[in-house]
């Protein structure tokens, strides 16, 4: 059985993403990270960072934390041929695009979100927004224009390597952000934000 | 034949030491970051966003230090960097990506005040808040190694190579380690491994040859 430990207030939803495109069989725990469910005892045995999303796959007897290792884990173990690509070069470019995602967008893209949404109006600071907003701008360019003339990220479909980029950026939708200047990229977030499976992700009730 | 194209001074050293663990047969392309050689075409048409590393072997054509780090292992370390059991290839996975995620903002954005500035010219102030943001973050990694020598158990994997990449940022920007004495012991045997040695060797090659 795969059990996920978070709620669809945390970075949880990329993993049931994962789990509702698959269509595995899981049930979640919806440890609150506001109210400091993350810290007891009995969630620090799990996770010991203390942070949700965590996974537990008994089948695997496999415990482990970290959102897009789980991600990696879930498609290279139960989505081979679907959203693990059968072929070496394919394989690699799905952990090159989740170590990207990882890397080059989220801790950006998170900045600004924190900056422009989560702070205390008071606390905000256009200059901070700014240096956050230009130092994703470039990953923006990179796969928008990699996506020129094609559907998805690796070969002819939808991949995890999709799911990853398009996770994190679609956390921009927060904040209504422009996408104009980035046409593939537009295209490409909505046809991976439709799928029935972040649909239904979508839709869960917040919490 | 694996072929790792970068600078030994770049992240490029993490897939080097990788593949020496490996005893994987690969070459290196060098690319001199000061003549600008990752921004030109020859380099583009492998890695469109012009960074370093990236690695060609076959078909395979890809970049991310990290995530190189873990096509070599599974392909060249079975057994070895990349554990047998599900268990541990699941840690791997995981601890590679806290140390992309969680580790390498504090640790870049310290190693980067320090390299490239002159010492009058650091911003001190933002070297105390990632060292205080640091403390809880190595933290969890000390806890980790209370029971055992290394991340998964007994073993060196891919685990302790890819934190050890990224812990050594904290080392150069001179983080003090010696609070987590697991973490200090453990930081010195990785970055002893012959493996590693042979990138610290290259590196100061590479430094006389620039001098
Ligand atoms: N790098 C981690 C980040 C996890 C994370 O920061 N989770 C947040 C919620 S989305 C959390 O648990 N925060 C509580 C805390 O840091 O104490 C991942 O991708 O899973
Ligand atoms: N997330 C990437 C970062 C790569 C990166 O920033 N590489 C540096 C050298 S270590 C680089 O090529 N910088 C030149 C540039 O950004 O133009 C990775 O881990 O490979």
């Amino acid at each position: 059985m795969i059990t996920v430990y978070g709620g669809t207030n945390s970075r949880a939803t990329r993993n049931l993403w994962v789990l509702e495109e698959l269509g595995l069989p899981y049930e979640q725990k919806k440890i609150n990270f506001t109210t400091g469910e993350n810290k007891t005892p009995e969630f620090l045995a799990i996770n010991p960072s203390g942070k949700v999303p965590a996974l537990g796959d008994s089948d695997g007897n496999v415990t482990l934390s970290e959102s897009f290792a789980i991600n990696l884990y879930l498609a290279q173990r139960y989505g081979a041929g679907k959203l693990w690509p059968s072929d070496p070069a394919g394989q690699a470019k799905c952990l090159q695009w989740s170590f990207w995602a990882a890397t080059e967008a989220e801790g950006h893209i998170v900045g600004l979100i924190v900056e422009k949404f989560f702070k205390p109006e008071a606390m905000r600071s256009a200059e901070a927004a700014k240096q956050f907003e230009e130092l994703f701008i470039p990953s923006l360019k990179r796969i928008d224009a990699d996506l020129a003339g094609k559907d998805w990220l690796v070969g002819n479909n939808f991949s995890i390597a999709d799911l990853q980029c398009a996770c994190v950026i679609n956390s921009l939708n927060m904040l209504r952000y422009d996408f104009t200047p980035y046409p593939n990229l537009a295209r490409w977030l909505k046809a991976c934000t439709s799928r029935p499976a972040q649909q239904k992700v979508a839709s869960m009730p917040r919490g | 034949m694996l072929k790792i194209y970068g600078s030994v001074m770049s992240r490029a050293s993490r897939n080097i030491w990788a593949a020496e663990e490996c005893g994987a047969p690969y070459e290196l392309v060098s690319l001199d970051f000061r003549k600008g050689e990752h921004k030109q075409p020859a380099y583009l048409a492998i890695n469109p966003a012009g960074k370093m590393p990236s690695i060609v072997d076959g078909d395979v054509v890809m970049a991310e230090s990290l995530a190189i780090n873990m096509f070599i292992a599974q392909k060249y370390g079975k057994g070895g960097l990349w554990p047998a059991d599900d268990k541990g290839q699941a840690k791997c996975m995981q601890w590679t990506l806290w140390a992309a995620a969680e580790l390498e903002p504090v640790a870049y954005g310290r190693l980067r005040e320090v390299l490239f500035k002159k010492e009058e010219e650091r911003d001190q102030k933002l070297l105390a808040d990632l060292a205080e943001r640091g403390k809880p973050i190595v933290g969890i990694l000390d806890s980790v190694l209370q029971s055992a020598p290394f991340i998964c158990g007994s073993q060196f994997t891919l685990a302790d190579l890819n934190v050890a990449c990224v812990m050594e940022y904290m080392v150069r920007s001179n983080f003090d380690l010696s609070p987590w004495p697991k973490t200090a012991a453990w930081y010195k045997v990785c970055s002893e491994r012959a493996g590693n040695k042979k990138v610290q060797d290259m590196r100061a090659q590479a430094m006389k040859a620039a001098a």
